[in-house]
């Protein structure tokens, strides 16, 4: 039997419900399933209960870090585990420390990092932790533009995210039946789904104060509409979702918080109960909640920005609205120097809401028929776990790891 | 000779990073595994600040080092004291991180580049039965150094690094990218002691309309990762960029980690002219021994820890006569205080003095190696001559293998003379 590739991870817990725990999950249970692999995943938060080593099978362990761990521990791991490759995902700023010292990392075991940045232009201040790896992985079409041209030396491959597509399915009419006679204030309306962290760059009370608006236009029979969004509502990071409500008149149905955290399949139920699902994020990598609802066919509304735009439209055909930004405002911190953030207005907001709402049911189905043809063919889950086992078989057998260590320069003769 | 086959000896170092201390850890280990019949040698490993650890050191020493570890844990859990378990512990660090381990503690160091070590170290180079160091510098430094009155009493002995060069080395592929013909070499730290920025404006003010002058830097911040590489080239190309934008001379930034035969292939005199150091003061000197090993000849200022091995005795061919005479390019200095924005709390403190090199002297050496490159050849030679048969592995390790040998002997004591006797 050939010997397993050892992978070391370093992420979110892969068991936490987070975007990236929940992505690492898919990505190890891959790289499991295929019996090629062996895995020993840094699982971060900033703090567990407990931190035992965690036997997940055979093939995998999880031992739960603060953070994402350290210098000492990283080095310990490898030299005690020998791993073949190292993985690790999320925004690079989370991984300054790692990169301080890939050079104890990198001539024995190639660096893979999965990556996304939401926004241009180029962040050129990030070329220096781009260059540190051996891979990148993109998790967007304009984080892979953003990879080839601000590090074009490191070999990059866009490797988007995935849904479990038998879990984010279309609900049987008798199931959405069940749902709303259990909440009869969904009774009879057209229902717009927002599943969001409650965040600054979600817009959140944009979204509210925009909805009071469109409400405002007599085409709307208010009794018939209504925004459903899951989600904190006091979250500290974002704004008090229920006085906004409340101030802006929204008191009698228009609004439901579904607050309860829920499994994937309950949140498929949400989706399939909506008629579209919104995200006017002015900042989004990825945004895995349009992906699951595209899935559910449910058609999505959508800023133009990160990961969305590849989501609305596959350049051909469209699967909801995408609202392209009025202004494109150059933000920044001393961290990241300056990203575009993408606002859009007010009146395109509407106008796109209007367009939804006004059309039939048919038409409403048959572009999220299309949504979810358009995730089969390119946001596959089945893909994406043959993609990162194919993947990381090739990588370990072109860059080899230890003594068969190969395509790793160490050293560079510049010309100043 | 005696048997210490049962004997053990501790020694705590940063035996798998890339850093002068870590290779005088080696140095010590390696002298000390190879004693016939000599004591088990037992490895702590510590990590040099963030340096860069070699994955060819950590495969020569990780079995020592587990095994250390492993013995560690059964001492604790048998209540074992350390002290009655090990016959001796050398520590190869900075004197101020020494501490009490064994009742037979060796210090080892290249103690401060200054004028005088820090008086914090005085009572920690007290609790050392005895202490090693790189230079006559170095020795000097610790001795005067002044704590309250009271001064280092513990003896201190000098075990210089040996050669590590081969005879024949393969050319460096890095410097087939290298255009021009008259090259000057600096391997060294980006660090305020080492001085670089002034000797990079002191050579292109010298070389500045000559295409044909290159100086190789081998130089890194902190380690050698990819980011370490991105701030020291930033560093170097703003500096050059604001004082030098019309420049035609050629610096070159190497970055990185190279295996220890790449490092030697550095020391090629078929591309290298000269060696370059304006450093404030060295401990030893690693990378300028190496060149003198190389038969390259050495500009450096003529001061500090290097001193030791840039002088040969050479006859005079008229009188016969025999002196001892520097063989290297001297750069003239002053003596003068660290600059406050130098300072390093508990190491290098405000009363600390260093050399500072003068620009006049150090172009000028660089003109005259350029110029009249014979002479300084001839010398260069003679000088690899006599350290090649002064500093060999077999010489140093016995005088490190003689400490053992003495501790493990008898304890030793120094008298007020300096007359070492045997208890």
């Amino acid at each position: 039997m050939p010997k397993k590739i050892k992978v070391l991870t370093i992420s979110d817990h892969p068991l936490l419900p987070s975007g990236v725990g929940t992505q690492t999950k898919y990505f190890i249970e891959a790289l499991i399933a295929s019996g090629k692999f062996e895995v020993f995943s840094l699982g971060g938060a900033i703090k567990h209960p407990n931190y035992n080593l965690m036997k997940m099978s055979d093939d995998w362990r999880v031992l739960p870090v603060d953070g994402y761990g350290d210098r000492a521990k990283i080095l310990s791991i490898i030299e005690e585990f020998k791993p073949d490759l190292m993985w690790f995902m999320t925004d690079p700023r989370y991984y300054e420390w790692l990169w301080a010292f890939e050079d104890d990392i990198r001539p024995n075991v190639p660096m893979v990092y999965y990556h996304v940045w939401d926004n241009y232009p180029f962040p050129m201040y990030n070329r220096r932790y781009y260059d540190s790896n051996d891979v990148i992985a993109t998790i967007s079409k304009v984080t892979s533009d953003i990879v080839q041209n601000v590090s074009p030396e490191v070999e990059e491959r866009y490797l988007p995210h995935a849904v479990p597509m038998d879990v984010f399915k279309s609900a049987e009419p008798a199931k959405i039946k069940e749902i709303i006679e259990q909440n009869p204030k969904l009774e009879g309306k057209t229902i717009f789904f927002w599943n969001n962290r409650n965040a600054r760059r979600k817009q959140s009370g944009t979204l509210l104060y925009w909805f009071s608006e469109f409400l405002k236009q007599e085409s709307i029979d208010n009794n018939k509409v209504c925004l459903l969004m899951h989600t904190d509502p006091a979250d500290p990071h974002g704004q008090p979702l229920e006085y906004l409500s409340e101030s802006y008149g929204l008191k009698n149905g228009e609004v439901i918080f579904s607050k309860a955290k829920m499994g994937a399949k309950e949140l498929a139920y949400l989706y399939s109960m909506a008629a579209c699902t919104i995200n006017i994020a002015d900042a989004e990598g990825f945004g895995l909640a349009t992906l699951e609802s595209l899935s559910c066919e449910t058609p999505i509304i959508v800023t133009m920005t990160g990961g969305l735009q590849e989501q609305v439209t596959d350049g051909e055909q469209w699967f909801g609205i995408g609202i392209e930004p009025a202004s494109k405002a150059l933000i920044g911190s001393q961290q990241v120097p300056y990203i575009y953030e993408d606002r859009i207005s007010k009146e395109d907001f509407i106008a796109a809401m209007n367009k939804m709402y006004h059309m039939s049911e048919e038409e409403r189905n048959e572009l999220g028929k299309a949504g979810r043809q358009h995730i089969l063919k390119n946001y596959n889950f089945e893909n994406y776990g043959s993609q990162w086992v194919e993947f990381m078989e090739d990588i370990h057998n072109r860059y080899g790891s230890w003594e068969t260590r190969k395509n790793y320069k160490a050293w560079r003769l510049l010309e100043l | 000779m005696t048997n210490f086959a049962d004997k053990k000896v501790l020694i705590m170092g940063s035996f798998c990073n890339i850093s002068g201390y870590s290779l005088h850890s080696r140095t010590l280990a390696d002298s000390l595994i190879n004693m016939e019949n000599g004591p088990e040698v037992f490895l702590i490993d510590l990590q040099w600040a963030e340096a860069t650890r070699s994955p060819a050191y950590v495969s020569r020493y990780e079995d020592r080092i587990a095994h250390t570890q492993q013995f560690m844990k059964f001492l604790q859990s048998t209540n074992a004291k350390v002290n009655e378990v090990f016959d001796c512990c050398f520590q190869v660090r900075p004197p101020n991180e020494w501490q009490r381990v064994t009742n037979f503690d060796v210090g080892v160091t290249a103690a401060l580049e200054t004028v005088t070590a820090p008086k914090e170290w005085v009572d920690n180079c007290n609790m050392m039965k005895k202490i090693l160091v790189v230079s006559t510098h170095a020795k000097q430094n610790l001795l005067n150094a002044v704590c309250h009155g009271r001064k280092i009493l513990t003896p201190i002995e000098v075990v210089p690094f040996y050669n590590t060069m081969p005879e024949n080395k393969e050319k460096f592929c890095g410097y087939e990218n290298i255009s021009t013909t008259k090259n000057f070499l600096c391997v060294s730290q980006l660090a305020p002691r080492k001085n670089l920025h002034n000797m990079v404006a002191w050579f292109i003010e010298e070389f500045k309309d000559d295409a044909d002058a290159g100086l190789i830097l081998k130089t890194y911040i902190k380690n050698n990762s990819v980011m370490d590489r991105q701030l020291t080239s930033e560093s170097f190309n703003k500096f050059i960029e604001v004082n030098f934008p019309e420049k035609k001379c050629k610096i070159y930034l190497l970055h990185g980690g190279l295996s220890d035969s790449e490092i030697e292939s550095l020391y090629d005199k078929e591309t290298i002219t000269g060696y370059v150091s304006a450093a404030h003061g060295e401990g030893f000197g690693i990378p300028i021994f190496n060149a003198v090993c190389s038969g390259i000849p050495v500009i450096a200022p003529a001061w500090s820890g290097h001193l030791d091995f840039l002088s040969a005795p050479v006859k005079n061919e008229t009188s016969g006569k025999v002196k001892t005479k520097n063989l290297f390019l001297k750069t003239s200095y002053d003596i003068k205080k660290v600059e406050k924005g130098h300072l390093m709390p508990g190491l290098i403190t405000e009363d600390c003095e260093w050399c500072y090199p003068i620009a006049k002297s150090f172009k000028k050496n660089l003109r005259s190696l350029v110029s009249s490159p014979k002479s300084h050849e001839k010398n260069a030679e003679t000088l690899k001559e006599h350290i090649l048969e002064t500093y060999t592995k077999e010489k140093i390790e016995g005088l490190y293998q003689e400490v053992v040998n003495s501790i493990i002997c008898g304890e030793q004591e120094e008298t007020k003379d300096g007359e070492t006797i045997y208890l």
